[in-house]
């Protein structure tokens, strides 16, 4: 070995094992020296600790934990099909009451609307702003479906709630092992945890997930907010007293015109979906509106935390950092005893 | 020596007014300990109704996180962010236990089934009711009279919709009382935590009769 490889492993060589290694001396003379390089480690296994307390993940990864786990249930591909299709009944529904049946009811042209909408006008509010509405549900809708295959590889992640002990464990190790001293056994050990630390980002699969997750934080970054919650209960209730009118006016007062109820049906297909649909409705999408609500505080706390793109690099720099110092020695003592 | 007799003696007499004045903010005391009385039994209700513009007997209204009234189109009121109640197999809210649901709590379309407190009512077309419960809390309902005033708390009260139960109870329940006719008015209200009526508010007023228990 020549030239600055040779100066800086030289360097290193004496750190670790002190000038006298070079002069043959006692192993225990050889424990003299100025061992920067377990201080280093030392410090490293002290910052792997800290990190976790640091970054506060003793608290946001368990709330991690549990946003991901509530949003289990509405992650499938029936699931997410199913709201699809709620809202494109609520809006065929909408368009049939606008036109077929506000013409049946009130008769053609723009007078006669306006009389459909004086009569009812919890609907003529809901037909209002529906458009604006549904717009915004099925962006909000697209937005999770989009984000499935996102989520899903955050769910296929070692639970959150692991993740500040990921840096924890492997920062004793490494403190304990720095403490230890110069032996060369705690040295092939302090390599292993470095081994470990290189590989671990790839065996739990955190270089594919790390970026899906983060961009799965970045979707959801306008929707999981307190102001957007409330603003789609808001559409609820627009969409709720639109419904009510349907249901409890405009059915009854097409029934009084003289028109059966499969009549209604063959006449007005998408008023009559969206009235027998509309408990389904209800019973499908307010749980999940509710855990959309649930988790606007455990989305901000994990958006807290560093992106997960960094994730999987937590690991690696600290490992390379380690198998430098723990091998570097290594490589230059056989080199050095080949030579002699 | 006047001066210390003068002294002595303005002394002894704000001493003896300090003690008459707190002898009797004592015995008001006590006297208002004891006028306040625990009421346990049930608070009858009277069923809500809507006329003239206003609501009477018992009644929920609800109104989203903006104050805006949430309006229920299945209320029977002209106002239909009233919604009216008509009492339950027991009559209304019994105080000194609790009135759990059912068990199925909910039908198949998440209407509910607890009927005990108040009957079953349509809202956004999915029943809902209310119960009392120790899994809401670990105290039942307890109201006491002082003179005209009530006071008390419904910390185990909840209400149940569309397969979810929403805490609905309050340690702050006010209201009035006629000791001669045992006619009553209760009222709170209590904000909704988690769900999808997160910050929802549910302003109760619950009228009737008081029957003792026993």
């Amino acid at each position: 070995m020549r030239g600055p490889l040779r100066d800086w492993a030289d360097l290193w060589e004496e750190a670790w094992y002190g000038d006298s290694q070079k002069t043959g001396m006692s192993a225990a003379a050889r424990r003299g020296g100025k061992g920067w390089p377990l201080i280093v480690i030392a410090v490293l296994g002290l910052g792997m600790i800290a990190a976790p307390a640091i970054f506060q993940m003793f608290h946001r990864a368990p709330l991690g934990a549990e946003m991901i786990k509530d949003f289990k249930p509405y992650m499938t591909t029936t699931r997410l099909a199913g709201f699809q299709r709620e809202l494109r009944q609520i809006d065929a529904g909408v368009s049939d009451t606008n036109t077929n049946v506000a013409h049946a009811l009130a008769g053609t042209g723009t007078a006669a609307h306006r009389r459909f909408d004086a009569r009812y006008p919890g609907f003529a509010d809901f037909q209002d702003k529906w458009g604006a509405i549904y717009a915004d549900m099925k962006h909000l809708m697209d937005t999770i479906q989009s984000n499935r295959v996102n989520y899903l590889a955050m769910e296929g992640l070692p639970d959150f709630r692991l993740f500040p002990w990921f840096f924890v464990i492997p920062g004793v190790l490494i403190v304990l092992l720095a403490a230890a001293g110069r032996r060369r056994a705690a040295r092939w050990a302090i390599a292993g945890v470095a081994v470990a630390l290189l590989v671990a980002p790839f065996a739990i699969g955190l270089f594919g997930a790390g970026p899906k997750g983060a961009k799965m934080m970045t979707a959801f970054q306008t929707l999981e907010t307190r102001q957007k919650v409330q603003t789609i209960q808001g559409y609820f209730a627009t969409i709720a007293v639109g419904q009510g009118t349907l249901r409890l006016e405009l059915v009854p007062a097409l029934r009084k015109d003289g028109l059966s109820t499969s009549q209604i049906a063959a006449r007005f297909p998408g008023m009559t979906t969206l009235n027998d649909r509309w408990i389904p409705i209800l019973n499908d999408m307010t749980p999940m509106i509710g855990t959309m609500s649930d988790s606007v505080d455990n989305y901000q706390a994990v958006s807290a935390l560093p992106s997960f793109t960094l994730f999987p690099w937590f690991f690696v720099a600290p490992g390379l950092l380690l198998a430098a110092l723990a091998l570097g020695a290594g490589r230059h003592r056989s080199a050095t005893s080949l030579r002699t | 020596m006047r001066r210390l007799a003068a002294l002595t003696a303005a002394t002894a007499l704000s001493a003896s007014c300090c003690a008459i004045a707190l002898g009797a903010a004592s015995e008001g005391t006590a006297v208002r300990a004891a006028a306040s009385k625990s009421l346990v039994g049930t608070f009858k209700l009277d069923p809500g109704r809507f006329s003239g513009g206003k609501p009477s007997g018992s009644y929920l209204r609800m109104s989203q996180p903006d104050g805006s009234a949430y309006p229920n189109p299945d209320s029977t009121a002209s106002d239909k962010s009233y919604t009216l109640m008509k009492p339950g197999t027991d009559g209304g809210l019994a105080t000194g236990r609790f009135q759990a649901p059912p068990s199925p709590a909910f039908d198949g379309k998440g209407n509910s089934l607890a009927k005990r407190i108040m009957r079953p009512v349509g809202f956004t077309a999915i029943k809902f009711s209310v119960y009392t419960s120790s899994k809401a809390n670990s105290q039942p309902p307890s109201i006491s009279v002082s003179g005209k005033k009530l006071s008390g708390q419904v910390l185990a009260f909840a209400a149940a919709w569309n397969k979810q139960t929403f805490n609905q109870g309050s340690s702050r329940v006010t209201g009035t009382y006629n000791s001669r006719t045992r006619h009553y008015v209760l009222k709170w209200t209590a904000r909704i935590k988690g769900g999808p009526f997160n910050s929802f508010q549910g302003t109760w007023h619950l009228e009737g009769t008081f029957k003792p228990r026993g």
